[in-house]
């Protein structure tokens, strides 16, 4: 169904997604929030017919012998935000899934995609991102999770 | 990088939230460059500009409270209201065009998503122009 042996992510793990400042928005109850917006691209292709979002696994992180907050700053994002993988999973078609790549970045064995089906249109990757939007909460830079 | 061609001028009297500050967050929004989000993202256009600041013009009442203004990884923007059982996104495309649209309201009983609907009223606006030509 997935990548070649991709695994699915077990649900006690932190998802880590990198976000640009300007797409966090009041939450119109004195906190900040994730816009959908942060959370339809990159979209990933993991076959003919599936296709997932970006994020990085916090147990990987640690395993690499650093710290969530490692990635704040990285690349061109300057926040990371974290969410719960049971309940990620629970609201994405494809779960979440193991997805380590190769690119140069220090971070890239940890990487994982959320997944959707790659033919349900953006509408419905919209609607996706919305419903997993207000699961994530902001990183702090002293975090030590 | 060609420097963008539009000058917000935020002092509509109509809104008390036109004001410097949504200007400010435009131009913050201006100076993104393309890949801002990620390799493959691109700068928010001229023409989304454009598109949010007709929309609100147009179509949005006196009383609406601040959007905040977001941009997307394709050059668009998108317009969000969050207050307590509310939710609305308006999203426009890099070409200026409301492609997406969200209300969640709790108060109203009422949760509806649609980029179709956009569509029809695309046709319906483009029909009506046509027929407009044909009636001449």
């Amino acid at each position: 169904m997935h990548r070649d042996g991709a695994q699915q992510v077990a649900d006690d793990e932190t998802l880590l997604r990198l976000v640009h400042p300007t797409q966090v928005v009041p939450d119109g109850a004195g906190g900040l929030r994730l816009s959908s917006a942060a959370l339809t691209f990159p979209l990933v292709a993991t076959s003919d017919d599936l296709a997932g979002v970006s994020v990085y696994l916090e147990g990987t992180v640690k395993a690499l012998g650093r710290r969530a907050a490692d990635l704040i700053g990285a690349r061109t994002f300057d926040e990371v935000w974290f969410a719960n993988a049971g309940v990620v999973d629970a609201e994405a078609p494809g779960g979440v899934v193991e997805d380590p790549v190769d690119q140069g970045f220090w971070a890239d064995p940890a990487h994982a995609l959320i997944v959707t089906p790659a033919e349900v249109g953006r509408s419905a990757l919209k609607n996706l991102a919305r419903r997993l939007a207000p699961h994530f909460s902001a990183l702090e830079p002293s975090e030590d999770r | 990088m060609t420097p963008s061609n539009v000058s917000v001028r935020a002092d509509d009297p109509g809104f008390v939230w036109l004001d410097p500050e949504f200007g400010q967050v435009i131009g913050q929004i201006l100076q993104l460059r393309p890949g801002w989000a990620g390799p493959g993202s691109e700068a928010v256009t001229d023409n989304a500009i454009v598109g949010i600041l007709e929309f609100i013009r147009r179509r949005l009442p006196l009383s609406s409270p601040r959007p905040s203004v977001v941009p997307t990884a394709l050059g668009g923007l998108q317009l969000e209201w969050h207050l307590p059982g509310l939710d609305v996104e308006v999203e426009f495309d890099a070409a200026g065009r409301a492609c997406d649209a969200a209300v969640a309201d709790e108060r109203r009983g009422i949760q509806v998503s649609s980029d179709a609907l956009w569509e029809v009223v695309d046709d319906l606006v483009t029909s009506l122009r046509q027929g407009e030509e044909r009636a001449s």
